[in-house]
C-alpha cells in the first residue's frame, strides 16, 4: 500500500562511492603523485568526474522526486561549479607561471574562492525557496552535521598541528568536507523519521 | 504526536504519493507525519485540516 521500499541501501552505496571518490584529491594533496600541470590536470579530471558521479549519480536515485526548486538548486549549483573549475584553472595557472605581485596577486589568488561563495548563497536560496517544511527541516539538520564535522575536525587539526605532529589543516578542504558530511548524515536523518 | 492521517487517506483510497501532490510535499514527509515522528507547522496542519474537511484537533491528537 505504501510504496515505501527503503531506498538507502543503494544511497549508502552512492555515498560510498563518492567518499572513495572524495579521498583522492587529499592523496593528490599529500602523496603529490603529480607535479605542476600535471597535477592540475589530475585535479580538473577528478573534479568533472566526481560532478557528473554526483550529478547524474543523484538524479537517478531520486528519478520522479526532484522538485522544481530542487532542480533549480542543482542548475545553480552546476553554473557555480563550472565557473569554480574554470576560475580555479585559471588562477593556478596564472600563479604557477609566477611574477605577479601586490593587489593583483590577491585578486588571482582569491578568485576561484568567489563561485564557492556562491553556492552558499544558492544553499540559501535552495533553504528559502524550498515549499517542503520537511525536507527543509532534513537539510538544516544534516548542514549541521556538515558543520560539526568542520569545526570537530579542524579544531582537532588545529591543536596536533600547533603541537607539530601534523602539517597545517588545508583549510579550502574544509567546504569539501563540510559538503560531504551533510550529504551523508542525511540518510541517516532520513531515516529517523521513517 | 498521534494523528488519524493514514486513516483518512485509507478512507479516501489515496496513496502517500497522492496526499503528497495534494499537499505539495514529498511522500516522505507524508510517511514521517503519518508514522508521528513528524510535527507539521501550524500553516502545514490546517492545509491538512482543509483538504480532509476537519477541524486540526480531530486529525492530530496531543498526547500531553
Amino acid at each position: 500500500m505504501d510504496d515505501a521500499k527503503p531506498a538507502w541501501p543503494r544511497w549508502a552505496l552512492f555515498f560510498a562511492g563518492a567518499a572513495a571518490l572524495s579521498a583522492i584529491p587529499f592523496w593528490l594533496a599529500f602523496a603529490r603523485p603529480f607535479q605542476g600541470a600535471a597535477m592540475l590536470v589530475a585535479m580538473l579530471a577528478w573534479a568533472l568526474i566526481y560532478m557528473a558521479y554526483v550529478y547524474a549519480g543523484s538524479a537517478r536515485l531520486k528519478a520522479g522526486q526532484i522538485g522544481p526548486v530542487m532542480k533549480r538548486y542543482r542548475r545553480r549549483l552546476a553554473v557555480a561549479m563550472i565557473a569554480y573549475f574554470l576560475l580555479l584553472l585559471g588562477s593556478l595557472t596564472l600563479l604557477c607561471s609566477g611574477g605577479l605581485t601586490g593587489p593583483l596577486l590577491w585578486i588571482v589568488a582569491a578568485a576561484p574562492a568567489i563561485p564557492i561563495l556562491g553556492v552558499l548563497v544558492v544553499m540559501g536560496l535552495y533553504l528559502k525557496e524550498e515549499p517542503d517544511e520537511f525536507e527543509r527541516m532534513i537539510h538544516v539538520e544534516s548542514m549541521l552535521w556538515g558543520l560539526g564535522a568542520v569545526l570537530g575536525v579542524s579544531t582537532v587539526w588545529g591543536f596536533l598541528s600547533n603541537a607539530g605532529v601534523v602539517p597545517a589543516p588545508p583549510l579550502f578542504l574544509m567546504f569539501p568536507l563540510f559538503c560531504l558530511a551533510w550529504g551523508f548524515s542525511q540518510p541517516f536523518i532520513r531515516r529517523r523519521y521513517q | 504526536m498521534k494523528n488519524r492521517l493514514k486513516v483518512l487517506r485509507a478512507e479516501r483510497d489515496w496513496s502517500q504519493a497522492d496526499l503528497a501532490e495534494k499537499l505539495q510535499v514529498s511522500r516522505q514527509t507524508i510517511n514521517a507525519l503519518e508514522t508521528g515522528k513528524y510535527d507539521p507547522s501550524l500553516p502545514l496542519a490546517f492545509k491538512i485540516a482543509r483538504l480532509f474537511e476537519q477541524p486540526i484537533e480531530a486529525i492530530f491528537q496531543d498526547e500531553a
